[in-house]
């Protein structure tokens, strides 16, 4: 009998010493669960690529982008007046050339009950834009490569690089690497449609509409000018960005 | 029967969740330094060729053995000489009889923090590259069969290959495998720039100009910038990590006379021209300078991103619109820097000869020791 007991127990040992993780966490105090977002990008009804499409501007100049990334950062889920704030939350979207038009940024661990509401920034925050010392998610010196600004502290918050040939049929840049405070802006969404019940995993599926870079509030034309680096000609840019450039989908 | 089944018990719990084994080389890993503001390199060091001290040890005795060389003549090192910086102050790379090259060799340094190798981007990672050079007959002509019967010969190598992979056999992968570990460990991080980096060294105001302008974009009436940053990127002022983000067009040749460079790998036009941007360190030491050492001094570089960028239809865009002064549209790119400024910029970039890298005993030939 003592040999059943020392087997039972073994076999016992066996079945709970398996090696795939569990999503939901076991804790009684809090469970939690993964959040996807993912960042669909287009230009108006067109996919978004980088490399080798062209695209027509609001101001009707054709560009073909050799470079698109930006930091989304501080992302923070919402409920009522509770806030849940990722930690470590700096993320780097980028749409490198070839690949697909969607980035899928994974948030493992969120309290469940917070995935009404979302708020996200572009760009980085003050504390961490004035101090090149963080190694914290791409804010880390490989991953950041070629965003921070090596002669001042700070990062770009975009980096959106592109040619378009001008009236005069010269070959022109577009260079649009805003950063500095005044660019960082803050977006809150809320879902229209409420999750039931509770699930291990979760979307939010977010339209990242690039043609609205360049317009809304302000038309960008080319012609006049195509680098945006510092302010006050960047400007215009965040302003763009802070409004319709995301959109929360479902 | 009950220490059968004890036994038998153990064993499934012991064997439930371990994928089956190598056998492990018997020696220590070899942990790697760099400072923080590098950024993240493990993950590019790969899983079936992490560093341990016997690799690394096989990989430097390979890298200075003339015997690889299909007439004994020639290593790697004959073209990556440690006084140099790793490279042989050579306009084009001479391999065995003599036989010119079609580029420049490459400084050996920092080769962590890439992705791409070749002036073209041809090789994938640092164990494709090797196999390159030693067959290549304009470098060491040699082809693996023969490499391979002639480092069993030598018994210096029985031990070591067997200390750094578990069994005496030698393959051409071990030998890339023993070469890429000991060229990781070429880490060059100590200059006067790395000592600023770190509070350790108080820069002098030329430093300083010269450090503000190397890493500045220019836009006309805001700030002032000799645009290096932009294609040497960081503290590591190498060309950007990721994929073949370090290849830039930097204007050397016009239309007719450009190269295909890392167009060759891609097929891709937009990338005709590319070659990839190496970083600066110990730049004081490498002469002659770019993909095919055109220029015998770091003045005449400085003079060519100043005043003689060539208008090719693929000019990278930050050099197209890179200038001190408005662009005027179709005219030639001038970055219009003072000479005060590219006097500047120089002492900033004979910051980054770092002297303990050139010295290092750990890398230098061990067949002279």
């Amino acid at each position: 009998m003592k040999q059943f007991t020392i087997l039972f127990t073994l076999l016992a040992l066996l079945l709970f010493n398996s090696c795939d993780k569990e999503e939901l966490s076991c804790d009684k105090e809090e469970l939690t669960q993964t959040i996807t977002l993912e960042f669909n990008h287009v230009f108006d009804a067109q996919d978004f690529t980088v490399g080798e499409q062209a695209y027509e501007l609001a101001s009707g100049q054709e560009v073909v982008f050799t470079e698109f990334k930006y930091y989304i950062s501080n992302i923070k889920f919402v409920a009522g007046d509770r806030v849940y704030a990722v930690p470590d939350s700096y993320h780097l979207i980028e749409v490198r050339p070839n690949d697909p038009s969607t980035y899928v940024l994974v948030l493992n661990e969120i309290p469940i009950g917070y995935n009404m509401e979302i708020e996200l920034s572009i760009g980085i925050d003050a504390e961490a834009n004035s101090n090149l010392d963080h190694n914290m998610g791409n804010l880390d010196p490989a991953k950041a490569s070629n965003m921070p600004w090596t002669w001042n502290t700070g990062y770009k918050f975009l980096r959106v690089e592109g040619e378009f040939t001008d009236l005069g049929g010269n070959r022109r840049g577009l260079v649009m690497h805003p950063g500095e405070d005044a660019n960082y802006k803050q977006l809150r969404f809320t879902r229209s449609t409420i999750i039931d019940g509770i699930d291990v995993e979760d979307k939010f599926y977010f339209r990242v509409n690039v043609s609205e870079l360049f317009k809304n509030p302000n038309t960008i034309d080319l012609e006049e000018q195509n680098t945006f680096m510092f302010m006050p000609a960047s400007a215009v840019i965040g302003e763009n960005y802070a409004n319709g450039f995301i959109e929360l989908i479902n | 029967m009950k220490y059968f089944l004890y036994i038998s018990a153990f064993s499934i719990l012991g064997f439930s969740c371990r994928p089956k084994e190598e056998p492990v080389p018997i020696n220590e890993p070899f942990e790697l330094q760099a400072p923080s503001y590098f950024g993240e390199f493990q993950h590019r060091i790969p899983e079936d060729n992490q560093l341990t001290a016997a690799g690394v040890d096989l990989g430097r005795h390979l890298f200075y053995d003339k015997r690889l060389s299909r007439d004994g003549s020639i290593s790697c090192a004959s073209c990556h000489q440690q006084e140099k910086a790793f490279q042989d102050g050579e306009k084009l790379a001479i391999g065995i009889e003599g036989r010119v090259g079609e580029r420049s060799s490459q400084a050996l340094v920092n080769m962590l923090w890439s992705e791409k190798f070749n002036w073209d981007g041809s090789a994938a990672s640092i164990e494709e590259q090797v196999s390159g050079p030693l067959t290549d007959p304009l470098e060491m002509d040699n082809d693996f069969p023969t490499i391979i019967s002639t480092l069993e010969g030598i018994e210096l190598y029985h031990g070591k290959f067997e200390e750094s992979f578990g069994t005496p056999e030698i393959t051409e992968d071990r030998i890339a495998k023993g070469l890429a570990q000991f060229l990781r460990t070429l880490i060059s991080s100590d200059s006067k720039y790395d000592q600023y980096l770190r509070g350790e060294y108080q820069a002098t105001q030329q430093e300083l100009r010269g450090m503000q302008l190397f890493f500045t974009h220019p836009e006309p009436g805001i700030i002032r910038g000799g645009n290096c940053g932009d294609c040497h990127v960081g503290p590591l002022t190498a060309g950007a990590i990721e994929g073949f983000r370090g290849f830039h067009n930097n204007g050397l040749d016009d239309d007719e006379q450009l190269k295909n460079g890392l167009m060759d790998v891609t097929e891709n036009p937009m990338d005709k021209g590319k070659f990839k941007a190496p970083g600066m360190r110990n730049i004081a030491l490498r002469a002659p300078y770019m993909h095919d050492g055109r220029f015998a001094t770091i003045e005449e570089v400085l003079e060519q991103y100043d005043q003689h960028v060539q208008m090719n239809s693929n000019l990278d865009i930050l050099v197209l619109e890179g200038s001190n002064e408005p662009i005027v549209p179709g005219e030639p790119i001038k970055l219009h820097l003072t000479e005060q400024e590219k006097e500047d910029i120089i002492v900033f970039l004979n910051m980054l000869t770092d002297e303990s890298f050139i010295t290092n005993n750990a890398l230098s030939n061990p067949f002279e020791e």
